[in-house]
This record gives C-alpha cells, structure tokens and sequence, in this order.
C-alpha cells in the first residue's frame, strides 16, 4: 500500500516525502516532521491503520495529521499546505476515531492499493499544472515497477526489499519514472506532498 | 567497479525495454513497459507472444522462472 501510493506521486509528477526519509539523522523527530510540513505543499495521510488488534494503538499518523492542519491554519498565507487528502480503510470509520474531523473530506481505499492509487491520483490531477497519467496506467507501471525493475536493480546493487531505506527505495521510484515520463512525453520540475 | 555499476546499469535498461514472461498463480504472464499485462495459461503459449511482441520492437525477451531471469533468443 505504501509503496504504491509513494508511486503514484512520482508518476504524477510529484516528489514524496515521509517523516522516514532522514532515519538516520540526529534530528529530533518532531523537529523533522514540522520542518517536512513547512517545505510541503499538499499532503497524504493514510489513517487506515487504526485496528490495534489488542496491542497499544500508534497515534503517529493522526497526531502528523494534527500538524498538518494545524500548518494549514496557523501558518502564514503563502508558507502554509495548499491541499491535504486523508485515506481511511472503510468510509465513515475516522467519525468513530477521530470524530473532531467529522465533515472534512476523507476516502476510504477498503484496504486495496489500487484504490488507494486512484484516490491520489485524483487528489494530484487537481493541484498538478500538468496532466497526470490515469490510474489504471499508474497500477500498470506500478505492477512492473515491483515484479521487474526493482528485483533487477536490488540484485545489481547487492541489497533487499527489507533492508532499503525509505531514500532509496524513492530514488529507484523516480529512476524508473523519469524513464517511463522520458518516453511517453515532458514533464515539469515536480512540487513536493508529505510526510 | 565501474564494471559493476556499468553491467548495472545495462540490466536495467534492458528490465525497461524487453519483454517478460514471469509465471503468476497456476499460469504465465508476459509484461512490457506501457502495455497491458497478458496472462497466459502455459508458458509455451505465453513465450510465443512475447517472442512476437519482442520481435515486432528488437528488443529481448527474459524469462523469469527463478531468482534470475534468463534471456531467450
């Protein structure tokens, strides 16, 4: 799921950023998100991971949420988020965690990458300059992405899927999407969503 | 090292442009950059279709039936 929406927003001609993109910096984390949202013009935000299943709940992806809108409302007019796009599992299920957001806009992904997919891609097809691909060409080249051109470029480099930084596996996410854009037509210098 | 990063960069350019044909479920699949996946009941019939697909562009076909994919020719 992750790595498909991360995908989805190289292929539509933005960059992803994630609070995991420095792991290794002595930066304190909090720091790190808040500066990541003020460099950030649109943000995602995938809620659906709410079922705890028993175990403590993890309240990251709602409390960077919290961030968000909080830059989106208390930043200065031109420094703040433009759009932000909140994924939940089923529909209507935030009312019952986080029901302070009742009303805002949220989509439901039921747990697929390829509606997750889709519903970014309609949330960037509405802030990007340019057109982007359609979502069936997006869970296309994503397919081959995963099954073909990473197996090729992990095995060239010695390393693993577990062991890939969030950096990396992003830089290989934009090599095979500056091919795939290099071939099928231009495209501008891409704006930034996170985290 | 240089060697490395050149053969590298070869296979992924390569990745890019052949014709594949990787089995998936009880059948085969054969993928290209930009195209339709089609699925193939048996990997004689789908190695075929990439063949002429390969064929129609000059480009390779590559077998993926292990951890290494195999180049037909």
């Amino acid at each position: 799921m992750f790595d498909a929406i991360v995908f989805a927003v190289h292929r539509c001609g933005f960059l992803a950023r994630c609070a995991r993109e420095d792991g290794d910096s002595d930066q304190v984390r909090i720091d790190k998100l808040v500066q990541m949202i003020a460099e950030c013009e649109l943000g995602i935000h995938d809620l659906s991971r709410v079922d705890t299943e028993g175990r403590l709940p993890r309240f990251n992806m709602p409390f960077e949420l919290g961030l968000f809108i909080g830059a989106q409302r208390y930043r200065p007019e031109g420094q703040r988020p433009i759009g932000g796009l909140v994924l939940e599992a089923e529909p209507y299920q935030h009312q019952r965690f986080l029901s302070d957001l009742a009303g805002n806009d949220f989509e439901a992904h039921h747990g697929s990458p390829a509606e997750a997919v889709n519903a970014v891609r309609k949330f960037l097809a509405g802030h990007s300059q340019a057109p982007v691909p359609g979502g069936r060409q997006i869970l296309q080249d994503h397919d081959f992405f995963r099954k073909i051109v990473l197996p090729v470029l992990l095995e060239g480099r010695q390393q693993d899927l577990e062991s890939l930084t969030f950096r990396e596996f992003r830089d290989y996410v934009q090599q095979v999407v500056d091919r795939q854009v290099a071939e099928r037509g231009s495209r501008s210098a891409p704006p930034s969503t996170g985290p | 090292m240089a060697d490395h990063a050149s053969t590298t960069r070869t296979r992924f350019q390569e990745a890019l442009e052949a014709v594949h044909v990787l089995p998936e479920g009880n059948g085969w699949t054969v993928m290209q950059a930009g195209h339709d996946p089609q699925a193939f009941a048996d990997r004689e019939t789908a190695l075929q279709a990439a063949q002429r697909s390969a064929a129609l562009r000059r480009v390779s076909v590559l077998v993926h039936e292990s951890e290494r994919a195999t180049r037909t020719e």
